[in-house]
């Protein structure tokens, strides 16, 4: 499977440059920083984003840093009880007393520290946590209160459908549960389920990354139950029974017409309407449309036309963050706006979606930072940066790549020839025409070897390490290129993709071969020369230069001590040699590192 | 791309004995109460506020450009009074930041020309970004980034933000060389050259 270059969906890892060069494609060809992969040691591989499942471990306020019960969470509707937003500008508001001299009596209010917005100022006399405006604002609206009564039915449903367990309830489990995902947050008994059975929810939903609950959706095809179920009394409490649902069906079937009218409707919506007073009949015919006009009015913006024609500050108009902060009013003004109870943040586990094992379990204590499990690629796979790169000749360069092996032990890496899949990624437009072909290996941070066959292989891959001088190279930096858990190689590349390397991939299951260029011993020898004395500038064909390096790395060596496997030659010999191969070859990690250097990270790029 | 070596001229900086590396052009007022943990760097132009209250910083902390850090005060009965400061290990500070917050925790990154407000509680593993205003009394929670004027959730933090962060500091420091060596002779002693920083 071709890999492709993702932008990293982190703002910290956008905002860093250098984040953004190097990339690991994940199992699934979408590839992204280190940071943001995990890995998975049941199956060996890495895990993006999109491979992983989460679980929502606990709720917890980002201000007073207190955990929050998934009850009382869903309960006051993923916010804190005690925290308030600014409503202008967001900052915590702090709840501070004055004291007024004359009398003595103490007034409370919320106060911004920001932009100095309190709650005296805009309105309310005092403000205490048991003042009744913030409890009735809460459920005032219509639609809040139908929302809230949809979802206590569907709740209600799946809790009830999940005892059963036939053919038939299982697409009614997975359309609740697909609901349920959809209008909130799930309780916590359900979260099993909910994982067996609905393992591929809407992704560009879910994967925000933003641990704070989306906002609630308003959506025409939510079921509006009530008003239809409740002339039915207590048996249509069912949204999601068969009979419910072909009636819905047959009383309003959804066809194309239907999404082409909805779809019309938004686009007239964006004229503005005449502001007719009183007939309401003459503005629908002239626009043409029909049935929901009846009760749907004018605008709101209409509506009070008059009055925001009267303000004559636009500092007194709440902007479009300031109302979507407020979704049950959307105040225009600024003057109506209120503080909101500030929203809870998550903290979550995340599972492999291939063999369902816990890749990380954070601890519950929102102050604390540590995990109860950590399968970060970060942690687990050897990291590579590019220590330099540099041109050697028109569309030739050499790069010197730095692995570090993050782990305690020993790690073997080789640079297979030939692997399922492809060597290249979709956009490259360079390549590694001399790579190692040898395996090597990297010391781990403990820096011990544990056993003597372990110790044999690693003199004999010393050996062939000195044969191979030319890759095991720092560059002339001086630093040896073995530096502790740190292993720095030099490889050849060249501008320009052997069309073969694509063509030969229309299907996926194909072995390819990746093409080797040996390049004439004394050009190499010369460049890494010619360190000291002022390099030549070339040109370079890409403001990026785009490839890809494959590496298999494991904690076994597959060299056996015949001393012959890795090179070309030997590999049918070692897949004659049967079991051995095979269990070592079940041990590996391929990963695929996507290069996107700059031209101008070049040491002598001719600008 | 590996962090390329960033060379400085020994003759402006002192080097302590645990590590800490000091421009002499920053300003460290109070140096009686101003603890640096070992390997810190602190940059040109860094003014340390230790006259107020006690700074302590921790290991593989780097302080850059034109940084100002300032102990927290609070008006009690009358009278202002300062808080001692605490930073923790692996903390980048960008440049010109003003840093008063009441503590930093490990692992944090702040960007450049930041403004950490009074009594700010930075948690461990967070990232306020480039050009972020922290209002007063703001807490930063774990595994946050925090930008904007003021400075408001954004968005997680990967995971395995810890590891990387010291990854990355520890990168910092070990590639910050001392340029040649220079020539012994005689040290300037123009801002007190007497390592009582150190511990």
């Amino acid at each position: 499977m071709y890999s492709k270059r993702i932008e990293n969906s982190f703002q910290f890892n956008k905002d860093q440059i250098n984040n953004n060069i190097i990339k690991y494609s994940c199992n699934c060809g979408k590839s992204y920083h280190v940071s943001e992969l995990y890995y998975c040691s049941g199956c060996l591989k890495t895990n993006c984003k999109f491979c992983i499942t989460e679980e929502i471990d606990c709720f917890y306020c980002p201000n007073c840093l207190e955990n929050v019960s998934s009850v009382e969470a869903s309960l006051n509707g993923n916010r804190c009880k005690k925290c308030f937003d600014c409503p202008i500008c967001f900052n915590i508001l702090t709840y501070s007393a004055s004291t007024n001299v004359s009398t003595g009596n103490e007034t409370f209010f919320l106060n911004c520290a920001f932009c100095k917005w309190n709650s005296i100022n805009s309105g309310e006399k005092e403000f205490r946590f048991d003042s009744h405006s913030i409890k009735n604002s809460k459920e005032s609206t219509e639609s809040q209160l139908q929302f809230n009564k949809v979802l206590e039915v569907v709740n209600k449903e799946s809790i009830e459908l999940t005892s059963l367990k036939d053919k038939k309830t299982l697409t009614r489990i997975k359309i609740a549960q697909a609901m349920k995902q959809f209008l909130g947050q799930q309780s916590k008994h359900q979260k099993y389920n909910q994982r067996k059975n609905f393992l591929k929810p809407d992704e560009n939903q879910r994967w925000i990354q933003s641990s704070t609950p989306q906002p609630l959706p308003d959506n025409q095809l939510i079921p509006k139950s009530l008003s239809t179920t409740t002339t039915q009394s207590s048996a249509s409490s069912l949204l999601l029974t068969n009979q419910m649902i072909k009636k819905s069906i047959q009383s309003q079937p959804i066809t194309t017409q239907d999404i082409d009218d909805m779809q019309q409707k938004r686009i007239d919506s964006r004229v503005f309407k005449k502001v007719v007073n009183g007939d309401n009949n003459s503005s629908s015919d002239d626009n043409g449309y029909d049935d929901h006009d009846d009760h749907c009015e004018q605008y709101d913006d209409d509506i009070d036309l008059e009055e925001i024609n009267e303000i004559k500050d636009s500092d007194e108009i709440s902007n479009l963050m300031q109302r979507y902060h407020q979704v049950s009013n959307q105040c225009k003004e600024l003057k109506g706006l209120i503080p909101q109870h500030r929203q809870l943040l998550t903290r979550r586990s995340k599972r492999c979606k291939r063999c369902d094992r816990l890749l990380v379990k954070p601890d519950i204590n929102p102050g604390k930072i540590d995990f109860k499990r950590s399968h970060f690629a970060y942690t687990y796979i050897p990291r590579v940066t590019i220590s330099k790169i540099q041109w050697i000749d028109q569309d030739l360069f050499q790069v010197f790549l730095t692995f570090t092996n993050p782990l305690h032990s020993y790690i073997f890496m080789s640079f297979p020839m030939e692997i399922k899949g492809s060597m290249v990624s979709l956009d490259d437009n360079s390549q590694l025409v001399d790579l190692y072909t040898n395996e090597t290996f990297i010391s781990g941070l403990l820096d011990e070897i544990d056993d003597n066959e372990k110790e044999v292989i690693i003199d004999q891959l010393k050996t062939l390490e000195e044969q191979n001088k030319r890759y095991f190279t720092n560059g002339g930096s001086g630093v040896n290129y073995r530096n502790g858990n740190k292993l720095t190689l030099g490889f050849i590349g060249k501008v320009g993709v052997e069309d073969a390397l694509f063509s030969n991939n229309n299907n996926n299951t194909d072995e390819v071969t990746h093409l080797i260029i040996h390049l004439p011993d004394q050009l190499s020898l010369n460049n890494i020369n010619d360190n000291d004395v002022d390099p030549p500038k070339f040109k370079s064909k890409f403001t990026s230069i785009k490839f890809t390096v494959v590496v298999e790395f494991s904690l076994k060596s597959t060299t056996t001590t015949n001393n012959t496997s890795g090179t070309n030659t030997s590999s049918s010999e070692l897949g004659s040699s049967g079991t051995i191969s095979e269990s070592n070859s079940s041990q590996k990690t391929l990963l695929k590192i996507l290069f996107d250097v700059p031209s101008d990270k070049f040491s002598n790029t001719e600008l | 791309m590996q962090v390329q070596p960033k060379y400085f001229e020994k003759s402006q900086y002192i080097e302590t004995l645990n590590g800490n590396k000091v421009s002499k052009s920053s300003i460290l007022c109070g140096i009686m109460n101003i603890r640096l943990h070992g390997k810190t760097i602190i940059k040109p132009g860094v003014i340390v506020r230790g006259d107020l209250a006690s700074v302590n910083i921790g290991r593989l902390s780097i302080i850059s450009e034109n940084t100002v850090i300032r102990p927290s005060s609070k008006k009690f009965k009358g009278s202002l009074v300062y808080f001692p400061q605490n930073i923790g290990d692996h903390v980048l500070i960008g440049e010109g930041c003003v840093v008063s917050a009441a503590s930093i925790g490990s692992n944090v990154y702040i960007g450049n020309n930041c403004i950490i407000s009074k009594r700010c509680i930075l948690k461990d593993c967070c990232i306020i970004a480039d050009n972020t205003i922290l209002p007063p009394d703001t807490v930063v929670p774990p595994f946050t980034y925090y930008s904007g004027t003021p400075g408001i959730y954004k968005e997680d933090l990967p995971d395995c933000i810890e590891q990387f962060q010291k990854e990355y500091t520890t990168s910092l420091y070990e590639s910050f060389l001392p340029n040649t060596p220079a020539s012994k002779g005689i040290s300037t002693p123009t801002k007190s050259p007497t390592a009582a920083s150190a511990t």
